[in-house]
């Protein structure tokens, strides 16, 4: 198999290293090789979503460029950076463009985590071991966007010793948004704590949010409301085999 | 004659929005959503798919063939014995209105729900003519009561409860009312049966205008749209120029999406089809078709699909933001996605440039639009007609912010200075933080950490990689935290 | 009226500039935006459909079977609903059934639907004889005529509509050709209900209170 190109994100890679870590042994652990593009920056969508396409272009051209001097699939650890890679990169550029070729090739190459192990791999069971009672979250973007929306499931139910427990509103947005979260924080914080709500009443030890800006904003809500349950991305559980959470 | 425009503040106003406004919108939402979902179920999740396709593509034909629709439907209803108008803003439509009435020595007016004379303001302008108007919707008479602004487009007083409603009527109507909905709505006929049949002229909205007859059809459940265009002597009904539709077939597809996403019937209670005049019907019948900026929301082939919506209100229901604040947040007449989307269209970016970024992109509203809008496309759309301008308005987004995207442009697009950033932030960081957390940050990251607070730089990737591609992949996933400052 | 022409044309030639890459498309509606009509069960299934429907609307279905099971149905529900006027026009079916004379046995006013719109609102139950009936939503076509206005269906608290086996329609789609030349028609399904105050239904808001379909064998 050939090896797969780490798209890290910028997120994960200034907030979440240690996911970014975990999904590297995952992989390595199911037999395939990681190589990472060490010059990748962000992929721009944060510009293009806040009305900035042109500095968003600008980037996406940059990523793409980083990305060209590497072959296989490209890989990583949100749905929302792989959508914005796949549905929007070849909109971003004329048709019949070099650059719409080039971004076209792209959008074939990445997939979100979930998304390869089971649709390339076509693993469901990584041999992972996690006797917790979990819930999972389902983010917009991987799911609505994407069109991932059972693979994080299949995954979780072949886990040794995991109860995967019923989310409500599970696919209800966390609130995060992006520029939305600081545009308006009262609104973003409403809807984070609605979401917290909901983790608190499903009796769930740990909640699967597989997307870095809302694990990022899951994790600070379930702690600003001392919940004590513990907001997990996908990897962090497939990675586990100890058992300890 | 046109109000001066305000600009609208979205985070102002959703500070302003009561805990009870949120509660009472969320209880009816919900409810609206269980019973869309029975009844999208029992259509068959596949056949209902093919159907939003099918009034996609029928509501995209219509606009896309409009030049030639609307002389159609005016020769049509012309030819019915009724009288079509043109308005190119709200002033105009007003004044055709005002003109009419006068002409019939009209003095009361029943209306039945319509949003587009929410937009054009035509209450308040009847009313400086001497005019007293009667909202006969019963959401929209207790909202006209209440002397408020509805508060989503298909049930404009679902913010309110029933006892603030028994309160408003004891108070404004002089009834012994109670917290009852039947009681409530019973007093709200008493009052109004009177009105229609002593009005001297009705008005109503539309929903849809078929070209191929000249025919204007009205749905309604409660019954005040027959009677406010079937007992007062003269019926003007006022519509979007986007609301034509080529023929009955489309009509046919589009009563099922609208019946449906609106209030989760299979059809709405009663669908009315007037054409022109007729025996022992209104004398006169009126049709004033409104443009108010419809034609160059037309000209973009982006913000386009914006006008195929058919006013159902199910984006609204589902979306998450709508839920949290109410429809008053909005400030204007559409609320919710549609609301997020129209009005900055309506008024300009300038004054509403702020709606569009009242959204987290989530998508559920596209998913639930029956005529399948693209919704986070259009908002994404109309954010950049306001950081970077296009064909239709120039930027309004302030000078700093702009900075600050061409700063963040250059840092995050370049290899070196984007791992010099990820360098500092982990060193800036020290003074705030609190163990993994950084609880607070100065302005205007607090905009962040007074919700939640923001996590720590912790881990640095690179290090990591680099190190264990030294060490022959040595260095166990997860450990590779000795960057920590 | 100078003014008025010169809005129309300033309308119609910014919405043909917006669309005017389309002026080449022909105006009939792509395949795509059709939708199949739905297709009848055999009449019995259809019937029954229908009666469920109108039950589900919170109206009451039924059928009657001859001169002998409209009179006894007309007396329960004049009782049921203390009928003391009632409104309703001239069609071959009254006659069938003795309608006027039914409802005189039963002393129930008759006041003519051409009367005082205000007298036809204080009349307790209209009547209406439909021109096709939908079973999929239990919905009855009203072909508005001098004989049979609007406001029988619309004014009095108790609407009753009678529907033959042989004007059962599988769908809007055939609704419509049938009436589209017509200058009036409404659908009616159910009684005036509404829901805006916190999504209760409540029925009875400007029209009807209690809705009846007879079919009538």
């Amino acid at each position: 198999m050939e090896p797969v190109q780490l798209f890290v994100t910028c997120m994960a890679e200034n907030l979440l290293a240690d996911v970014l870590e975990k999904m590297v042994g995952l992989l390595e652990r199911l037999g395939v090789q990681c190589e990472f593009p060490a010059d990748q920056t962000c992929c721009g969508q944060p510009f293009y979503n806040s009305g900035f396409q042109r500095e968003g272009r600008e980037m996406a051209l940059r990523w793409m460029e980083v990305f060209a001097a590497t072959a296989g699939p490209i890989v990583a650890p949100s749905g929302s950076c792989v959508e914005f890679v796949k549905h929007r990169y070849p909109l971003l550029f004329p048709e019949g463009s070099p650059e719409r070729a080039l971004a076209v090739r792209t959008a074939a190459r990445v997939r979100e985590l979930s998304q390869f192990l089971v649709g390339d791999l076509k693993r469901s069971d990584v041999g992972a071991s996690f006797p917790h009672r979990v819930a999972c979250h389902s983010p917009c973007h991987l799911t609505r966007g994407l069109g991932v929306r059972t693979e994080q499931q299949t995954l979780l139910k072949a886990v040794q010793g995991l109860e995967l427990i019923d989310l409500n509103e599970s696919d209800t947005c966390c609130g995060f948004g992006g520029i939305f979260s600081v545009v308006y924080p009262e609104v973003s914080q409403a809807m984070v704590e609605a979401k917290v709500r909901n983790i608190a009443a499903s009796g769930a030890e740990v909640v699967v949010v597989s997307e870095p800006g809302c694990l990022v904003n899951i994790r600070g809500g379930l702690a600003k409301m001392n919940s004590t349950v513990k907001a997990m991305h996908l990897v962090e559980i497939l990675a586990a085999q100890g058992g300890g959470r | 004659m046109k109000e001066p425009m305000e600009k609208i503040d979205f985070r102002a106003n959703v500070q302003q929005a009561s805990p009870a406004v949120i509660a009472a919108t969320r209880n009816s939402t919900r409810t609206a959503l269980r019973i869309r979902g029975d009844v999208v179920h029992a259509f068959g999740e596949e056949r209902w798919q093919r159907l939003r396709q099918a009034g996609h593509d029928l509501r995209l034909h219509s606009l896309t063939h409009l030049d030639r629709y609307l002389p159609l439907l005016e020769e049509r209803v012309t030819a019915a014995g009724g009288r079509v108008h043109w308005a190119a803003d709200a002033a105009e439509a007003n004044g055709i209105v005002r003109e009419i009435a006068a002409r019939h020595n009209v003095r009361s007016i029943v209306k039945s729900k319509s949003m587009v004379s929410e937009e054009i303001g035509l209450n308040h302008s009847l009313e400086a003519a001497g005019l007293r108007v009667y909202e006969t919707d019963l959401g929209e008479f207790i909202v006209q009561l209440a002397g408020q602004k509805p508060s989503h487009i298909t049930a404009p007083a679902l913010h309110m409860t029933k006892e603030e409603i028994a309160r408003l009527f004891r108070e404004k109507l002089k009834v012994d009312a109670r917290p009852v909905p039947e009681e409530l709505t019973e007093l709200a006929r008493q009052r109004l049966r009177p009105e229609f049949l002593s009005a001297g002229m009705g008005i109503s909205g539309g929903n849809f205008l078929i070209a191929e007859t000249g025919t204007l059809l009205i749905v309604t459940n409660e019954g005040n749209g027959r009677l406010s265009t079937t007992l007062p002597p003269v019926h003007v009904a006022i519509v979007g120029i986007e609301k034509v539709i080529p023929d009955w077939e489309s009509a046919a597809v589009l009563l099922k999406l609208l019946a449906r996403s609106t209030s989760g019937s299979k059809i709405t209670a009663y669908n009315t089809c007037i054409t022109g005049t007729r025996e022992a019907g209104p004398q006169e019948f009126h049709l004033v078709l409104l443009d108010n900026g419809r034609s160059r929301i037309l000209a973009d082939p982006i913000a386009r699909e914006t006008l195929l919506c058919i006013r159902c209100g199910a984006c609204m229901n589902i979306c998450p933001v709508y839920n949290n604040v109410g429809g008053h947040a909005y400030g204007g007449v559409y609320q919710g996605p549609i609301g997020a989307m129209l009005t900055p269209q309506l008024m300009g970016t300038r004054l509403a440039g702020g709606l569009p970024f009242a959204s987290t992109l989530c998508g559920a509203c596209a998913e639930f639009c029956p005529v399948m809008i693209p919704i986070p496309e259009i908002l994404l759309h109309l954010r950049h007609r306001f950081v970077e301008g296009d064909a239709c308005e120039g930027p309004s987004v302030p000078g700093l912010l702009k900075a600050a995207a061409w700063a963040g442009r250059r840092v995050l697009g370049s290899p070196s200075l984007y791992r010099l950033g990820g360098r500092m932030a982990r060193t800036l960081q020290a003074p705030f933080r609190r163990g993994d957390w950084l609880p607070s940050l100065p302005a205007p990251l607090n905009r962040w950490t007074a919700a939640r607070p923001f996590p720590a730089f912790r881990g640095d990737f690179r290090s990591w990689w680099g190190k264990r591609t030294a060490a022959g992949s040595a260095v166990e996933p997860g450990t590779g935290r000795g960057a920590r400052p | 009226m100078n003014e008025k022409l010169s809005a129309r044309e300033a309308i119609l030639a910014r919405v043909g500039s917006a669309v005017g890459a389309f002026a080449e498309t022909p105006l009939e509606p792509p395949a795509s935006a059709r939708f199949a009509p739905r297709r009848a069960a055999g009449p019995d299934a259809e019937m029954d459909l229908l009666l469920e429907e109108v039950r589900r609307l919170n109206g009451h279905g039924r059928t009657v079977q001859g001169p002998g099971g409209f009179g006894a149905a007309l007396a329960e529900l004049v009782k049921a609903q203390a009928v003391q006027k009632a409104a309703f026009s001239d069609h071959p079916l009254y006659r069938r059934y003795d309608l006027s004379g039914e409802l005189a046995r039963l002393g129930v006013e008759i006041v003519p639907p051409t009367s005082d719109r205000s007298l036809v609102a204080a009349c307790d139950l209209g009547i209406t004889v439909a021109d096709g009936a939908l079973p999929e939503t239990g919905t009855v076509l009203l072909r508005t005529t001098t004989g049979q206005p609007d406001l029988l269906s619309l004014l009095p608290r108790v609407h009753l509509a009678l529907v033959t086996p042989d004007t059962l329609l599988a769908d809007l789609h055939h609704a419509f050709s049938l009436a589209k030349g017509d200058r009036h028609f409404v659908f009616v399904s159910g009684s005036s209900r509404t829901a805006d105050i916190e999504k209760v239904l409540t029925l009875g808001v400007h029209g009807p209170k209690s809705f009846h379909l007879w079919i009538c064998l």
